[in-house]
């Protein structure tokens, strides 16, 4: 078979079952693969209000038809499970070179459920599957998982996906890895992991990916290839890795300085990807098959943290634990938190957020040294921010409610809507270092209607308003107005957000890396349908493209329908909507800026067609879709939605 | 044989990204895998390590040497030992005798295959074509030897003059 | 060709966002059916120029002027 492997692995860790299932040429057609086959299966294969953590919940580790090959950036996987950080829909996508290993081993799918007895971890050599113990594994760090499973079997040269201490605790946004740095960072996937006595899976692969029409698919691959060689965002990438965006963020005042209370700083050079590059950087990484290479090796040299290292950072990785916290002074400081989250397994991103809300809700007295059991709350204070982020990894005291996300833990304190406005979530998931009052309109609008919790800047990577400008006619091409190509502004956003989810979607599916067609522009949708029908050998077309990306988008968004979560909830933080961006620095180019969501949130409802009172696709899309079985479902929900005791049940969270 | 471009490796820059490998297995086998590459990665994710194994086309090539049947051959205008497949019976003496691991044995045919710096390829090797960060390049080795020596003594000077001024 | 009135032009000129407004008033006047619409709609505006100019609703070199400047020149085409 061409390009797919044709198959999935099924392992229940209950009964031990292992099973593989072949995928026919309709499932892979219309799920195309990756986070397509994942949200197929979450939606279809799980009971609605299954707990996250219930043995029969599933865990989807997804790669697609591309993975492996020789298109640009082939390695990444996409994990799904219901998430127990929002209660919704939650999936995340990895880098490094354990999709390709998937494939070679000869599966497009794994789906793990049931729970193990005790701690296990998975081997996949080839066809060989084995379920074996982990009690020596379990506790440790990925990167000490990581040499003693490759010590134990015997080969340096798998890969691997763990989970660390925070996943076994079941910390609501612990994370897993692979090649122990590469992290599918959100929405939780590495406590459901856990909550699984799964400490990982190790895999060797030895096998090949068939190519239908090997010279046109070297044509293509190579066309696209001298491209990047030139690409200027390419250049960026791979001298600075993604905190090259730090001085931009700056100046376009998004940098997240004190939980988003301002957009820039003075000092944020500090933590910028040049600085990083002259100081700290030990070694540039590239994913599989990849032309940008913007990965990192960090190495403190000096200070009190001289000597750690880790892989990494991104830059929305540093930010959380680092500016958004209040620190920007050492960037030690910020490096030494970012190997924590990574040693432990947790989410930056909400790990830094939660710990930011928890410092605010102590700045404006909503709690006290009663509540954080005698640690004072300052904005900048790397003891403390440390000294959290380990105790929330391990479930200890104030760190065992701030485990749980900030609106959760703000329910826990009884702090009511005023420490949910803090909290800078939407569906429970909270914003990533991009503050749409300067980066931008676009990703603020899908931040409201993100169908992995919301506040989401993967769902649409909205890039066409961050590099849109770097690629001149691109926007006219697609939107039919340049001047969308800037961040602060509201033209043509609602159907960029449509159209961008769209192909950011089924790039998931095809499981290739966003950064070379949302971030670098060099590889564009027509190119992806060269590559696509070049490796399968079949005749997909744009249109067929961007439908799958919406379909399974689509479908997405109806599991959060079927938890009563859509119009309603479909908003942004508060302090985006109500406080104008005040003047960080003097060259700060949004000073004053809030985020008018409700004048694009209605027309993005029209290109969606979803009902603008309940939020949910219309059963005319849905059929257009191939989801009649969904429209189903959703019908006599469209008016429990609507109904007086559901208005009343605001929820911040499912 | 002294002008022949061959593959230098630089692994103090490999990304570890592996382009090589699937333009490599791409180009020659049509299909793309790690055991059809002629060149091959090696990493260590752990401590943020990656280096690049090729042929390096030595000029008393221990895989011609050790060849029974003549298939392993150098081709003294490529620079290069080449294996016919024709003449190979697939021993394995030339993979177990390459110092560096860069001879590998096709699982279709069983014979040994071998880097033969693609030739025929317009642009040259696939591998240093697709290569992000230059770590394999496709040089003349004097050449390459005379830059290095240029790039290294304006880095001996720079240190000096700084040494000079403090 | 024209298929919108100065008026009807001069409302869709003011919009900060005109994809979907000005499918579905193409689709309401015929000039293209429900199919279409939505393969345009996934596709791009770049399609819509395309067809439109297939369907000699727009000359080629509107067309070509529309594919370089957008939908302040389509629309122009339009009226």
């Amino acid at each position: 078979m061409n390009g797919w492997a044709g198959q999935r692995l099924r392992v229940n860790l209950s009964t031990e079952e292992i099973t593989k299932e072949p995928l026919s040429y309709e499932y892979r057609r219309k799920w195309l693969g990756g986070r397509g086959f994942n949200s197929e299966v979450l939606y279809n294969e799980m009971p609605v209000n299954i707990d996250p953590f219930d043995p029969e919940a599933r865990v989807c580790i997804g790669v697609g038809p591309m993975s492996g090959t020789a298109a640009p950036s082939t390695g990444r996987v996409t994990v799904s499970a219901k998430s127990p950080l929002t209660g919704g829909h939650g999936d995340a996508n990895m880098g490094g070179h354990w999709g390709a290993e998937i494939k070679y081993a000869g599966y497009d799918q794994i789906i793990i459920q049931g729970r193990a007895k005790k701690p296990v971890y998975l081997w996949i050599d080839d066809d060989k599957v084995e379920i074996r113990d982990a009690s020596h594994l379990w506790g440790k760090y990925p990167r000490e998982a990581d040499q003693m499973i490759k010590e134990e079997l015997g080969d340096e040269d798998i890969h691997i996906m763990l989970i660390g201490p925070a996943g076994e605790n079941m910390v609501r946004f612990a994370c897993c890895f692979n090649d122990v740095w590469r992290a599918a960072g959100r929405t939780g996937t590495g406590a459901v992991i856990g909550s699984k006595n799964l400490k990982g899976i190790a895999t060797r692969g030895s096998g090949t990916v068939k190519i239908a029409d090997p010279k046109k698919m070297m044509n293509v691959c190579d066309g696209l290839r001298q491209k990047m060689k030139t690409d200027v965002m390419k250049d960026g990438l791979y001298e600075y890795g993604s905190l090259v965006l730090i001085n931009i963020a700056n100046r376009d005042g998004w940098f997240p300085w004190k939980n988003f209370q301002e957009g820039a700083h003075l000092h944020a050079d500090n933590m910028s990807g040049e600085t990083h590059a002259a100081t700290v950087m030990k070694h540039r990484e590239g994913c599989f098959a990849c032309p940008i290479c913007c990965g990192r090796f960090t190495q403190i040299k000096e200070g009190k943290y001289a000597g750690e290292e880790f892989g990494g950072p991104e830059y929305e990785h540093a930010v959380p634990t680092g500016p958004r916290c209040g620190i920007i002074e050492d960037a030690n400081d910020i490096w030494h938190n970012c190997r924590l989250t990574n040693d432990y397994g947790m989410d930056g991103i909400e790990c830094g957020g939660t710990i930011a809300a928890a410092i605010e809700w102590y700045e404006k007295g909503l709690i006290t040294t009663k509540e954080t059991g005698g640690l004072e709350l300052e904005w900048g204070n790397e003891e403390v921010v440390e000294t959290l982020i380990r105790m929330i990894a391990k479930r200890e005291g104030f760190g065992d409610i701030l485990a749980e996300g900030a609106d959760r833990a703000a329910d826990k304190l009884g702090l009511g809507d005023k420490g949910h406005y803090y909290s800078i979530t939407t569906r429970g998931m909270t914003v990533p270092g991009d503050d749409p009052r300067g980066l931008g309109f676009g990703y603020g609008l899908s931040f409201a209607v993100g169908t992995r919790g919301g506040c989401d800047h993967l769902r649409s990577l909205c890039c066409l308003e961050l590099s849109g400008a770097l690629y001149p006619g691109l926007c006219t091409k697609l939107l039919g107005d340049e001047r969308a190509n800037r961040p602060v502004t509201k033209v043509g956003k609602p159907y960029m957000v449509y159209y961008e989810e769209n192909q950011k979607t089924t790039t998931d599916c095809l499981n290739v890396c966003c950064f070379t067609t949302h971030w670098s522009y060099a590889v564009r949708t027509e190119d992806q349908v060269d590559y696509l029908n070049a490796t399968t050998g079949l005749d997909f077309t744009e249109e067929e493209f961007q439908e799958i990306g919406e379909r399974v988008y689509t479908l997405e968004r109806a599991y959060w329908n079927r938890h009563m979560s859509g119009a309603r909830e479909d908003t942004v933080p508060e302090r985006f909507l109500n406080e104008p961006m005040p003047q960080g620095v003097e060259y700060q180019t949004n000073v004053g800026a809030t985020f008018p969501l409700n004048d694009m949130l209605k027309k993005y409802y029209r290109y969606r067609d979803w009902d603008p009172k309940t939020g949910f696709p219309s059963a005319k899309k849905l059929k257009a879709l191939g989801l009649e079985n969904v429209a189903k479902d959703l019908e006599p929900l469209r008016a429990k939605y609507l109904s007086e005791a559901e208005k009343k049940n605001k929820k911040w969270y499912c | 044989m002294n002008n022949a471009k061959v593959l230098m490796f630089n692994n103090e820059i490999c990304t570890g990204c592996r382009s090589c490998v699937v333009g490599c297995s791409l180009y020659h086998e049509g299909e793309i895998g790690k055991i059809l590459s002629r060149v091959a990665v090696v990493r260590n994710e752990r401590f943020g390590e990656s280096f690049v194994v090729g042929c390096d086309a030595c000029s008393d090539a221990p895989c011609a040497a050790v060849c029974p049947t003549g298939a392993c051959a150098m081709d003294i205008k490529a620079g290069i030992t080449k294996i016919n497949a024709d003449k190979c019976i697939g021993c394995k003496e030339c993979a177990n005798a390459c110092p560096f691991g860069a001879i590998n044995m096709h699982y279709k045919t069983g014979k040994a295959f071998k880097c033969d710096l693609c030739e025929g390829r317009e642009q040259g090797p696939v591998c240093a074509d697709w290569c992000p960060s230059g770590a394999i390049s496709y040089q003349t080795p004097t050449i390459a030897y005379k830059a290095k020596r240029r790039e290294k003594l304006s880095e001996r000077l720079k240190a000096a003059k700084v040494g000079e001024e403090n | 060709m024209a298929v919108m009135t100065k008026a009807e032009a001069k409302k869709f000129m003011e919009m900060d966002d005109r994809m979907i407004d000005i499918l579905d008033f193409l689709r309401d006047k015929g000039v293209f059916n429900e199919q279409t619409h939505r393969k345009i709609l996934l596709s791009g505006y770049f399609r819509l120029v395309e067809y439109l100019e297939k369907e000699k609703i727009i000359t080629g070199k509107q067309a070509q002027d529309a594919q370089k400047n957008g939908f302040d020149d389509l629309i122009y085409a339009l009226q």
